[in-house]
């Protein structure tokens, strides 16, 4: 970590102080507050916070600044706030495979047409990749250390000692309550395609219905998807 | 073009390893036999010497699984693992091993394997190698230990990457060993293997860069593969090893002073009229046919980075008794695998100059997103800084639908004449 802040010290011609340090994860401990508050709630009223209203907005925080980042999703959820949405009889599903390419936003629309609440997924796990907020005392890259080695979200790309693999997959499915996972896996993804058996059989041993599908980043046919999509959704309203 | 012989020429040192090969499968199957389980492990990274202080002897699923497809067996055991509901875009590796398991744990030579009693994950650099053990994990529900080896980013080792790997041999590894072997770790015992690796290794070095010579005595990848067979697998560190490689040593000094090159298995290669280097791994479910591709048009392989992957000895490292958990260290982070593509490049390119080759040809593996990405960038790296012609090819490593026998001769053959003809034009391709 101290090479890498050298060398980007170097790169940009600033040296990064450990107060910067600590001022930037104070923001994004901020940032990432909110962004778990507008998955939280999406869990709990997932007509409120469209899939695909979310995913853009997480994922706009890749290329905004962090500050103005924030403030956006505060506004959109003071939004919500102010306009609540109808509520909709849907199948509620977990999402997974998508941790690093990122899916295209018709894909997360096409879901949702297809009768699917989105109520957990694993996109953007940058935005939330520490469970909780880094201390902003002390040593500032030991803390970072510390929170990417103890306290980072479950993922394909880590390897996983602390649990058997497809653990966290129920853990997630039991927290958001939702009733079925769909595997969504980009073609040539070896860690989520080579996840997906170890994922597969953990939700069929916690008798949690589950479908899969490839797809690549520049789909454009989502027709067979959303056919199978809803089949599954069907299947989960009708049990 | 020549047709493939119906029987298979081997010279001596080919028989010497297929005898190794075969006795440590039957060792295994010994093993299993009496209900006893054995460490898994990868070959990139392998801690045999480790392994042997302890009396452990290694199975190690990629050669398990190349194996299998040599002996045209590992179809099955792929398509047994997308039945179960493995990609078909994964591994093949992988697959095999799966499917393997669950078609009875038998190795490729028909004996049975012993079951798992520790995953020893040595992670350099292949990211397969964590998600391929912790699908066995879940399959044997064996104990893992990994021995995190961190990626040379930088293109080099710093102290602390040592450390570091020291580390988690004294703290993790060893202690685990001592768990399942039952026995105290002897540091003197160590070193006699180590020593006896490093005997091995000068020998091994000097066959591989007999290719140096014109004509070349070997053929640096499809018949050095039986070369790297027995230090690959479980002979690292053993006098076996050391009296192979002296003799294969002493096979290869003969042919230099007869003028003589390769024996092919379809018989002695005749005129080389191609030298090349190659990258990446072989197919194996149709290694003959494709080895036939190349000797039948003159066109031998006097280096190869696929040799390379159980350890860059070339390069100038040795396992050293003086220095032993150091020289383990050392020996995983120098992997191939273990290597940025720039220093990959450099190896390459080195490899074309020092080798006089005409040209270079990268084997790409359709299965294999972690050694296949950026070898087109490889490709135009390498022809850049020598200014020599480079092929690409793809086919799969165990998966016989993705050799295509048909394209891949007729990319060959395409590119083998235009090494003719720019020969014919300039003197030397």
């Amino acid at each position: 970590m101290r090479s890498l802040l050298s060398d980007l010290g170097a790169l940009t011609g600033r040296r990064v102080t450990d107060d910067d340090l600590r001022t930037s994860l104070a923001k994004f401990n901020a940032n990432r507050r909110e962004v778990c508050a507008l998955y939280r709630l999406r869990a709990e009223q997932p007509w409120q916070v469209p899939s695909a209203e979310l995913y853009a907005l997480v994922r706009a925080g890749n290329v905004l600044d962090v500050d103005d980042h924030t403030a956006m999703l505060r506004a959109y959820r003071a939004t919500l706030d102010a306009s609540p949405r109808r509520p909709k009889d849907m199948a509620r599903v977990a999402v997974r495979g998508c941790f690093c390419e990122q899916p295209p936003l018709e894909l997360i629309k096409t879901l949702e047409r297809s009768g699917c609440f989105i109520v957990d997924d694993d996109w953007v796990l940058s935005a939330r990749w520490i469970d909780g907020d880094i201390a902003t005392d002390g040593d500032p890259l030991w803390n970072l250390v510390l929170a990417f080695l103890e306290r980072a979200m479950p993922c394909p790309s880590l390897y996983e000692l602390r649990k058997e693999r497809g653990e966290e997959l129920v853990d997630g499915v039991r927290a958001s309550k939702a009733e079925g996972v769909i595997f969504a896996a980009p073609s040539f993804c070896d860690p989520a395609l080579l996840d997906q058996p170890m994922a597969m059989a953990c939700a069929k041993a916690a008798s949690i219905p589950a479908t899969s599908f490839l797809y690549s980043e520049n789909t454009g046919q989502f027709q067979v998807i959303r056919e199978q999509a809803g089949t599954f959704a069907d299947s989960i309203r009708l049990s | 073009m020549s047709s493939i012989a119906t029987s298979v020429r081997k010279d001596r040192s080919q028989e010497q390893q297929k005898a190794l090969i075969a006795d440590y499968y039957r060792r295994l199957g010994a093993l299993a036999a009496a209900g006893q389980g054995a460490p898994w492990t990868f070959v990139p990274g392998n801690l045999t010497e480790l392994l042997l202080t302890f009396d452990l002897l290694p199975v190690l699923p990629e050669i398990n699984a190349l194996q299998s497809g040599m002996r045209k067996t590992s179809g099955e055991q792929v398509l047994h693992a997308e039945k179960l509901g493995h990609s078909e875009d994964v591994c093949a590796y992988v697959k095999a091993s799966i499917g393997a398991w669950h078609q009875g744990n038998v190795g490729p030579t028909g004996d049975p394997l012993p079951k798992p009693n520790l995953l020893l994950l040595s992670y350099t650099g292949c990211f397969t190698f964590l998600k391929w053990f912790e699908l066995l994990r879940g399959e044997t529900k064996a104990p893992t230990v990994m021995l995190h080896v961190p990626y040379q980013a930088q293109g080099g080792i710093t102290n602390e990457m040592r450390a570091y790997v020291v580390k988690q041999l004294r703290e993790t590894v060893i202690p685990a060993l001592e768990k399942v072997s039952g026995k105290k770790f002897d540091i003197d015992k160590l070193r006699e293997h180590l020593r006896l690796s490093a005997l091995a290794e000068d020998d091994l070095v000097r066959v591989l860069e007999a290719g140096k010579h014109k004509p070349s005595p070997i053929d640096g990848y499809f018949g050095a593969v039986y070369y790297v067979g027995p230090i690959f697998t479980a002979y690292r560190g053993t006098q076996a090893a050391v009296d192979y490689y002296r003799d294969t040593w002493v096979e290869i000094e003969e042919r230099i002073a007869r003028g003589e090159g390769p024996i092919t298995p379809d018989g002695p290669m005749g005129e080389q009229r191609f030298r090349l280097v190659v990258e990446g791994p072989p197919n194996w479910t149709h290694f003959r046919e494709f080895w036939h591709m190349f000797h039948s048009e003159g066109a031998v392989a006097v280096a190869s980075t696929y040799t390379k992957v159980g350890g860059l000895y070339d390069r100038g490292f040795r396992h050293d008794p003086d220095r032993p958990l150091e020289s383990l260290a050392e020996y995983c982070l120098n992997c191939y695998t273990n290597l940025n593509l720039s220093s990959r490049v450099d190896l390459i390119a080195d490899y074309v100059r020092d080798y006089h080759a005409d040209g270079f040809v990268v084997h790409s593996i359709k299965s294999c997103d972690s050694f296949s990405a950026g070898q087109l960038l490889i490709l135009r790296e390498v022809e850049k800084r020598t200014g020599k012609p480079g092929a690409f090819i793809e086919s799969d490593l165990v998966d016989p639908r993705y050799f295509s026998a048909a394209n891949i001769k007729n990319r060959v053959e395409s590119y083998l004449q235009m090494l003719g003809q720019k020969q014919a034009v300039g003197g030397h391709a």
